[in-house]
């Protein structure tokens, strides 16, 4: 039997990079390198079974899932106290695979936790307490964000974690120099997971490309990556402006290990 | 250093390597080629060299930087018989270009508070930024386009934006000969629908200031400058609508596979004789007509403004000249002692033609023409008159040219509040988005008096007069 002091409140959980708005509803926001997704909670844990969680399995793609923020939600949702912000993971790893992947090593290693009964649900707590959660939810967003990394958390309380593991996932795109325009790195595990990437990392410049995200575009080769891109910012274009003017045709697609790397050049 | 040879003043070749067709022609001087990292525009110039038709040299001014295929500040020249014409050899802003014009008081006649009135006026007449087009005015329709494509600048002037007299003062008269707009797609005729007399975001701006420096008083008296007097640069060009002519071309041409045995997609091209071409060349003319109109609407409400701030008539504001620095042309040029037909690409080069060509208006045939090179927001620009180098055919370069990456400037002045900097120093800027004021600061450019040296130098433009900027409208 293990040690009965359960003092360690544990889980994994994804952090967050996002554009965040400037200004919140509250000021008692949750601090940004505190922001992340619950992906498997554990609870109470003695140091035998911290020890043990410490070599959690990582995860099978080393890059970095992307997605968008669209609304806030009151939670539990009976009779919501805290305020969170609703994703949804559009590229990447499929986090629910994940998850069981984890929870049944965690039931192997004989650790004492409640096996999750709903599918996960990407959900980032922002504010523990507010009085007026309508408030919230009655305005809307749009955010793009990535997952850098999978940690295992310890609470601190107070909305403090500690990162006790880390395994830090390659960034789904990168801005880099480039003397006329504006240059990233996009990296994807398929052409389409590129395309959508590359206009995530558009939207870190300029959110109002999420109201025209394309998601669901057959993509065939890298040529198609730009044209295709290229519409969507022609269309942007002609409805509420875009900063962009148009994606190149420059800009090589390099193999690594476990996705592909493409430099995007754009044309401001 | 990076395997350039020196042939005369500020000129260095760089010599033929691999496939290219010709040696690439480098207007530099030693200091900025020592300041500056070429290695990435001098392989764009390499690049270039290898385009069917290309005569005597891929050339790069001393502003060069990376751009898309061709280097900015690239300049080639293609036989029109046997030579390629290249979007990427434009732009995707088909005929960006400057326009300056002179009203008849001095800056500092205008106190601190007339200056800002006058400013906000344009800020308020101008649209600039990302998504502002003109909301009131009615969409321009295909009877619209057909007529900018049949008469340039004239449609503007007809429509009462701007004087008769304007039209003699642009390049080439504000009209490309050969524009169709049955060459040119929906989604481009859309984009451009409602962009007519705006700027736009990006390094587009509207400058006001004084002439600081006359270095050539007969020429510049000729054309009406003095020192002290209030100029105005109207930077801008043919907006969302060249870009999706350019776009569009662009992604023909790859389908089509017109990329092969080039050493950079971005340069795909056709030949200037065959069907997509001619093609690409109607749809080039007519976007380049679209940007001379551009401008023109731009002054006009310019000129408003000063009528309704400052009581000064619109036609005394004059405007001096009208540059192209993003397009394709066809003209004659003397190619080992014959006068032949070519279709000269500038890419961020400005034409530089000098006294009695007969391309020119007659108020520039003593002169030769201006050459309009803005330089940054703080610093200078430059008034030059052209020489009409046939090294460069008739070419000289077009502003100061970036040093720093947006990204870069924009980590450099992270925390700074830099409408408030600007200020300090004497220059008040207006625009929609702080980013651009911050992507745009002076310090990522490099200093446009050391490519004027440069410019002179290689004996393709005469220097002037200097101005300093004092009002600013970025988008």
């Amino acid at each position: 039997m293990r040690d009965e002091k359960k003092t360690n409140r544990l889980f994994i959980g994804a952090s967050v990079v996002a554009v965040w708005p400037d200004k919140f509803l509250s000021n008692e926001i949750i601090k940004e390198e505190n922001r992340h997704f619950t992906i498997l909670f554990f609870g109470g844990q003695d140091q035998d079974a911290k020890n043990i969680l410490m070599n959690f399995p990582k995860p099978e793609s080393i890059l970095s899932p992307t997605g968008v923020f669209s609304n806030y939600v009151g939670l539990p949702k009976r009779s919501p106290h805290l305020v969170a912000m609703e994703g949804k993971i559009i590229t990447g790893m499929n986090i629910e695979d994940y998850r069981n992947n984890i929870s049944r090593w965690s039931e192997m290693q004989k650790i004492d936790f409640k096996k999750p009964k709903r599918p996960f649900y990407p959900h980032l707590t922002i504010c523990r307490k507010h009085p007026d959660i309508f408030k919230w939810e009655s305005s809307k967003i749009k955010i793009p964000f990535y997952i850098d990394g999978i940690n295992l958390y310890q609470s601190l309380g107070k909305s403090e974690y500690e990162r006790l593991k880390t395994y830090p996932l390659v960034p789904a795109f990168e801005q880099i120099h480039h003397t006329a325009d504006i240059a990233f790195l996009i990296r994807g595990e398929s052409l389409q997971s590129i395309f959508i990437n590359a206009q995530i990392a558009l939207a870190f410049t300029y959110p109002d490309i999420l109201d025209f995200l394309k998601t669901d575009v057959e993509i065939s080769s890298q040529d198609q990556i730009v044209m295709k891109l290229n519409k969507v910012i022609s269309n942007i274009d002609i409805e509420v402006g875009c900063p962009f003017k148009a994606v190149s045709f420059h800009g090589s697609f390099t193999q690594q290990l476990g996705y592909t790397q493409w430099e995007m050049i754009v044309d401001v | 250093m990076y395997d350039l040879k020196e042939i005369g003043p500020a000129l260095f070749e760089l010599p033929k390597s691999g496939n290219m067709r010709v040696p690439g022609l480098i207007v530099a001087t030693e200091k900025l080629i020592k300041d500056i990292d070429f290695a990435k525009p001098l392989e764009q110039v390499r690049n270039v060299a290898h385009l069917p038709g290309i005569v005597n040299y891929s050339i790069a001014m001393p502003d060069i930087h990376w751009g898309y295929g061709f280097p900015i500040g690239g300049v080639a020249a293609m036989d029109l018989e046997n030579g390629v014409i290249s979007p990427g050899g434009v732009g995707y802003d088909i005929n960006c270009g400057v326009r300056l014009a002179l009203a008849p008081i001095a800056l500092k006649d205008l106190d601190e508070r007339t200056q800002g009135q006058l400013i906000y006026k344009i800020f308020d007449l101008v649209p600039s930024g990302v998504g502002r087009g003109q909301k009131n005015s009615h969409c321009l329709n295909e009877s619209d386009y057909e007529k900018i494509a049949k008469n340039g600048v004239k449609w503007a002037v007809e429509q009462g934006y701007g004087l008769q007299e304007d039209i003699e003062h642009i390049e080439s008269n504000g009209f490309i000969e050969g524009a169709d707009m049955r060459f040119i797609s929906q989604l481009a005729k859309k984009r451009g629908e409602k962009q007519l007399g705006t700027i736009g975001s990006g390094n587009h701006f509207l400058e006001i200031g004084e002439v600081e420096e006359v270095f050539d008083k007969a020429i510049a008296s000729k054309w009406g400058v003095e020192k002290g007097q209030l100029y105005l640069f109207i930077h801008t060009g043919s907006r969302g609508f060249g870009h999706q002519v350019c776009q569009d071309y662009l992604d023909q041409y790859i389908v089509k596979g017109f990329v092969e045995n080039l050493p950079d997609k971005q340069l795909v091209s056709a030949p200037i004789q065959s069907k997509e071409g001619k093609a690409y060349f109607s749809a080039m003319a007519g976007a380049a007509n679209f940007a001379f109109n551009n401008r023109q609407m731009v002054l006009h409400a310019v000129r408003k403004a000063f009528n309704e701030v400052c009581n000064i008539e619109p036609h005394l504001i004059k405007l001096v000249y009208d540059v192209c620095h993003n397009i394709a042309k066809v003209e004659e040029h003397q190619v080992n002692g014959n006068l032949k037909k070519l279709c000269v690409h500038r890419k961020g080069a400005t034409r530089a033609f000098g006294p009695e060509s007969a391309e020119l208006a007659k108020d520039f045939q003593a002169t030769g023409q201006p050459v309009l090179v803005p330089g940054d927001m703080l610093r200078a620009s430059y008034i030059l008159a052209g020489l009409g180098n046939p090294i460069t055919f008739g070419s000289c370069c077009h502003g100061a040219g970036r040093s720093k990456s947006r990204h870069q400037s924009t980590n450099a002045w992270k925390g700074t509040n830099v409408v408030d900097h600007m200020q300090k120093k004497g220059v008040r800027v207006l625009a929609t988005s702080k980013r651009t004021v911050t992507e745009e600061m002076y310090d990522a450019y490099k200093d446009v008096s050391d490519v004027v040296e440069a410019v002179e130098k290689a004996n393709l433009a005469k220097n002037i007069a200097k101005l300093k900027p004092h009002l600013v409208i970025k988008g």
